[in-house]
Formats: structure tokens, sequence, C-alpha cells
């Protein structure tokens, strides 16, 4: 059997029909998908003859929380399960990593991008991130991640470099990302 | 109602929800607006903390995780919290500021260390409260002084 990429694989099962695509989660999971409230217990995968292989949340779901500005958030309980996995690439390598991106986007942006596609990439991430329109900051000898400008932090550090969240993306990553907006800065 | 004065309230002030002063949407992660009542101390209302984890000076001028606390002023005072203390459900997997506000506004947020020479360290590091301009910063020492403490503000580096 030839070695197919990721982007390969799922181009191919996306063009699969309904029932072709409940054929191969079949074998995958063991169940069938039978709309979005029927989630199967997932387990991580990792097959033989492709490079992919999918990360999925351990308890069989991700609960997405809602945004509000004050108390405890809950989920909505009317709100349907999104199915979505996550491939393994640069930003991502694990699943427990996922909530960076909720710290950083907001579930709202995520959902509605999986509510279009079902997996969380690479290509993902970069798209919201170059979305984003909120800057973070260097120092001017780059040792320093910033999450924001003001009168103090530039006392501080100086004149501060902006850099669009993309390219905060492409050069720190999220973890990094997230620390400085936590901590209001980090070090590189 | 506000035990800080008028004055207070404008020099630290004003209140903020997390995240306002760094332009962030209000993103708080499920869990970390749990209130630990039990395990914050309301300085301004109790008093200095009797038991704390001291550090020598070194680790708090390091600013390492070890005896770091987590400070905030609100319209009730300054309140602490180990920054350690577990919060399992949250994917932090410890409490953040919002967990000694419950999410609500607060005037200046950081961290702070007890340094064996009986001096506390502080810094301004708070994503969600964290002061924006020197005043701010000039308010909160003189707030900890007013409290008591000699305080002793860590550098950036």
């Amino acid at each position: 059997m030839k070695k197919a990429t990721t982007s390969q694989v799922l181009a191919d099962f996306e063009s699969l029909d309904e029932q072709q695509k409940n054929d191969v989660l079949q074998m995958l999971f063991g169940q069938t998908l039978k709309g979005s409230q029927d989630i199967s217990k997932y387990k991580a995968v990792t097959m033989a003859d492709t490079v992919m292989s999918m990360l999925l949340p351990p308890n069989g779901e991700h609960v997405f929380h809602s945004v509000t500005r004050q108390g405890e958030q809950m989920p909505s309980p009317k709100e349907p399960l999104i199915p979505f996995y996550i491939s393994p690439g640069k930003y991502l390598t694990q699943y427990n990593q996922f909530w960076f991106l909720e710290s950083l986007l907001g579930s709202d942006i995520i959902k509605k991008a999986l509510k279009r596609r079902g997996v969380v990439d690479d290509q993902l991430i970069e798209r919201l991130f170059s979305k984003d329109k909120h800057l973070y900051y260097l120092n001017q000898n780059r040792s320093y991640l910033l999450a924001t400008s003001n009168e103090l932090l530039e006392f501080d550090f100086g004149t501060l470099i902006p850099i669009t969240a993309l390219e905060a993306l492409q050069q720190f990553g999220l973890e990094k990302m997230e620390e400085a907006k936590e901590k209001l800065y980090v070090r590189l | 109602m506000s035990v800080l004065t008028d004055e207070q309230l404008e020099a630290l002030g004003p209140l903020v929800q997390p995240f306002e002063r760094i332009d962030f949407i209000n993103i708080i992660l499920p869990y970390e607006a749990t209130l630990f009542a039990v395990e914050t101390h309301n300085v301004t209302a109790a008093g200095k903390p009797d038991k704390v984890i001291t550090v020598t000076v070194d680790t708090a001028r390091q600013r390492l995780a070890q005896g770091r606390y987590l400070w905030i002023i609100d319209q009730e005072g300054l309140k602490l919290i180990l920054e350690a203390t577990p919060n399992p459900k949250a994917n932090r997997g410890v409490v953040c500021h919002t967990n000694i506000t419950g999410g609500k506004p607060a005037l200046q947020g950081g961290e702070l260390w007890f340094g064996e020479d009986n001096r506390v360290y502080i810094n301004y590091k708070s994503g969600r409260y964290g002061a924006s301009t020197v005043g701010h910063r000039q308010a909160v020492l003189a707030y900890f002084r007013l409290l008591g403490f000699d305080v002793v503000q860590l550098p950036i580096v």
C-alpha cells in the first residue's frame, strides 16, 4: 500500500459519501457517527500505512464553554457536540494543549471554524491567528514576548516592537503566547 | 462599598474586567472564575497572614515558582493566594488571579514572595489585572506599605 500524507488521506475521506465515511469510521472506532449528538468514544489512532495520527479528547468529547464576563461559565446544555480531531503538527502535539487555543482565541471562534471543517491542524491554526487583530510585542533584543504595550511596560523594557498574532504564533508558539497573555510577558 | 479611600481608588484604578488592560477579550477558561474564598487571605480585613511560605531572597529575586503567591487589590482590599493551590478542574491545574476575584473586576494584580528577610517581594505580572502606568506601581507600593509590609519591587530582569 502506498504511503499517503495526512492531507491526502483527509481529502480522500472528504470525497466519500456518507455511507462510505461511516464504513471507514466503523473500522477505526467500532461505531458510526449518527449526527453530532452521537459522538463515539475516541481513541488515538495511528495508521501503519499512513503518516496520519489523530489526537482526540481522551474522555470522548471536548466541552466548549461560553464566554461570560462574570462568574462561572457553564457549557450550554442545548448546544450539540462538535466532532473534531487534532492533526498533530508544529503548534499542537497533544490534546492537552488545545486549551491554549481557547485561551488565546476564545471558544466561539474555534467552534465556528470546526463546524466548517472538523480538524484542527497547523493550517487552521494559522488561519485563525491571521484573523486575530491583537498585537504582541517584543523588546529590542527579542528576549521577551509581551501581550500588550503600555506606559509601564515601555518604561521597563524600552521601545517595544509590535508583531502580529500570526507572527507570534509562527515564531514562538501557542504556549509562549498564552503565558504572555496570562502573566503580561514571558522570557523567550 | 469600598474599604479603600477615594484617593486610593483613583490612584489604583479604574476597576477593570479581567484582561481589559491588555485589550484581550475577556476569555476566562472553565473554573478560572471559581472563587477560592477559603484559600484566599484578605490582608486588609484580617491583617498579615500568619502562616506563609517564606523563600530565600534569591528565590524571590529569580521569581521562581516556589512560594509564589498571587495578589490582587479590589474594593475589598489586598488579597493573596498561593499560586500552587490546586485547581484540578482548570486546564492550568492551579489557581489564577480570577480565582481570587471570582472573575469580577479588580484594581491591580501581580505576584508576591515572602522573603526570609521579612520583606515581601512583588511584581505586577498579571495579564488579568496588572498595572499599566507608573502611577499604578507607585500606588500599589504605597498601599502595601500602608498595610505594614516592607515591600520590595522586583525589577524586570
